[in-house]
């Protein structure tokens, strides 16, 4: 293995229920599902709507904007592609469409970080077909790192 | 059929000898039969939740099993273990079969890092179990104002994990009225229950709607509600949870203690907490302090729970007093 083979860090396989959301990423577009019967957004992708049950969606661009849900700092261990990024922050993200996602988070020092604040979307090109979602603190204390 | 837990056994391994993961649950099983004052030929329904598979195919050779009426196999998981209890208790109470060996063997004696998953970083899930814990914990803390030390004190209570052990714990549930009378004492199998719950570790972002923490308050209130038992009424608790610290909100989804509080009552075994064989040796240690020849039992409870906790699909199944 090379050691830009091992610094790959792993990458998502899109099935039929996630690629327009892969596909949406890749054009730095935050994409969910939403149901045509009740109108409600879900996440993560799935054939049928968890509050009722149908199997009517089509996909919606997400306003990208969401607030910190909960968050850890992971020191490590890691793998070799996360770990020029130690210590680094990850967290649940609750969209203001109602629902949440994982992801990193950045540009708050940790000590900073609240329940609450405000964070945008942010997209890492990672390979030629898949970007990445992180999350963008919106006017907190910035990182002494620059990622 | 009245389903009882009729016998116990378990084998350890040690690193040095490595059993084979079948030997070690020919030892188990043949330990619980024993226990149970009953041969193999008794033996006419297995359930199992091993990491390393003992197939139905596998049975006649391992264990000399001739005669199978019943045969059902649960994946690994926190709940395994008071699933396969209940499901055995099932076959056992509607006729299917009235002897059920039931196991769980791990031959892994990997340390704690063995088998945490790469930090997959969403959108759905964070993949290391501890930084899922974490997040979860976090949370928690928040939505209840469990202050700083108070957590820290129940994490320490919690996080008692041992290095994983090779290993196996097996039981027999059979019924009461094919038993003979006068052996080893038996211990009633009142009642089961599982939970669909989405997987924190696999799908993190969804175990955080609030329809799921509901549905589990809900159908744990059903579960009590239909015993006509308070949580309080239970002695002695095993909730296994991976990571040991997600045990708390456990006690507090099954009504055993308010936010952020470790509970009086029932007692927690600590030792226990971390299930040592994936929660199998919780049934194990349950039958044990019911039986009153559990080293660590100061008095011998009428009432034990096991659960599984959040983890997972949760399941549970409770014990009564022989």
């Amino acid at each position: 293995m090379t050691a830009e083979r091992a610094a790959s860090p792993p990458l998502p396989q899109p099935g039929p229920d996630t690629a327009k959301f892969w596909a949406g990423c890749r054009r730095h577009e935050l994409r969910l599902q939403r149901c045509h019967d009740c109108r409600r957004a879900r996440f993560p992708p799935r054939p049928a709507c968890v509050h009722c049950g149908s199997l009517r969606f089509r996909w919606v661009r997400a306003s990208g904007h969401g607030r910190v849900y909960s968050w850890t700092v992971i020191h490590g261990p890691t793998l070799p592609a996360f770990r020029h990024l130690l210590p680094y922050t990850a967290g649940v993200i609750a969209l203001d469409e109602g629902v949440f996602m994982v992801g990193q988070i950045r540009g708050c020092v940790s000590e900073a970080l609240r329940e609450g604040l405000r964070v945008r979307v942010e997209f890492d090109d990672v390979s030629d077909d898949i970007s990445l979602p992180h999350w963008r603190v919106v006017g907190a204390r910035r990182s002494g790192r620059r990622r | 059929m009245t389903p009882v837990v009729a016998g116990i056994g378990e084998v350890r391994g040690t690193g040095a000898s490595a059993p084979s993961a079948h030997a070690l649950t020919a030892g188990a099983a043949l330990a619980a039969l024993r226990d149970a004052g009953l041969r193999i030929e008794d033996v006419d329904g297995v359930v199992r939740s091993d990491r390393v598979a003992a197939w139905e195919y596998d049975l006649p050779g391992v264990l000399r099993v001739r005669r199978l009426d019943w045969y059902a196999a649960l994946p690994v998981g926190a709940g395994s273990a008071p699933a396969s209890v209940g499901m055995a208790a099932m076959a056992v109470a509607q006729g299917r079969a009235s002897v059920v060996l039931g196991w769980h063997a791990r031959q892994s004696v990997a340390g704690r890092a063995a088998g945490v998953p790469p930090h997959a970083h969403g959108p759905e899930t964070l993949g290391d179990l501890h930084s899922t814990a974490a997040v979860v914990l976090r949370r928690w803390k928040y939505e209840h104002g469990v202050p700083d030390a108070a957590l820290a004190v129940a994490c320490r209570r919690a996080a008692d994990r041992a290095p994983l052990p090779a290993g196996a714990g097996a039981f027999v549930v059979a019924a009461a009225e094919r038993l003979e009378p006068g052996r080893r004492p038996r211990v009633p199998v009142l009642d089961w229950i599982q939970v669909a719950l989405p997987n924190a570790g696999r799908d993190l972002v969804s175990w955080f709607a609030p329809r799921y923490q509901r549905a589990l308050r809900r159908s744990a209130a059903a579960f009590w509600r239909r015993n006509r038992l308070d949580p309080g009424a239970v002695g002695v608790a095993f909730l296994h949870a991976d990571p040991p610290p997600l045990v708390l909100p456990g006690l507090e989804a099954w009504g055993f203690a308010p936010p952020g509080r470790w509970p009086r009552r029932p007692r927690v075994n600590p030792s226990a907490l971390s299930g040592g064989l994936d929660g199998i040796h919780d049934v194990l240690e349950a039958v044990r302090h019911l039986r009153g020849d559990a080293s660590m039992s100061r008095r011998r409870p009428r009432l034990a729970f096991v659960a599984g906790s959040l983890l997972e699909p949760t399941s549970a199944v409770l014990l009564g007093s022989c």
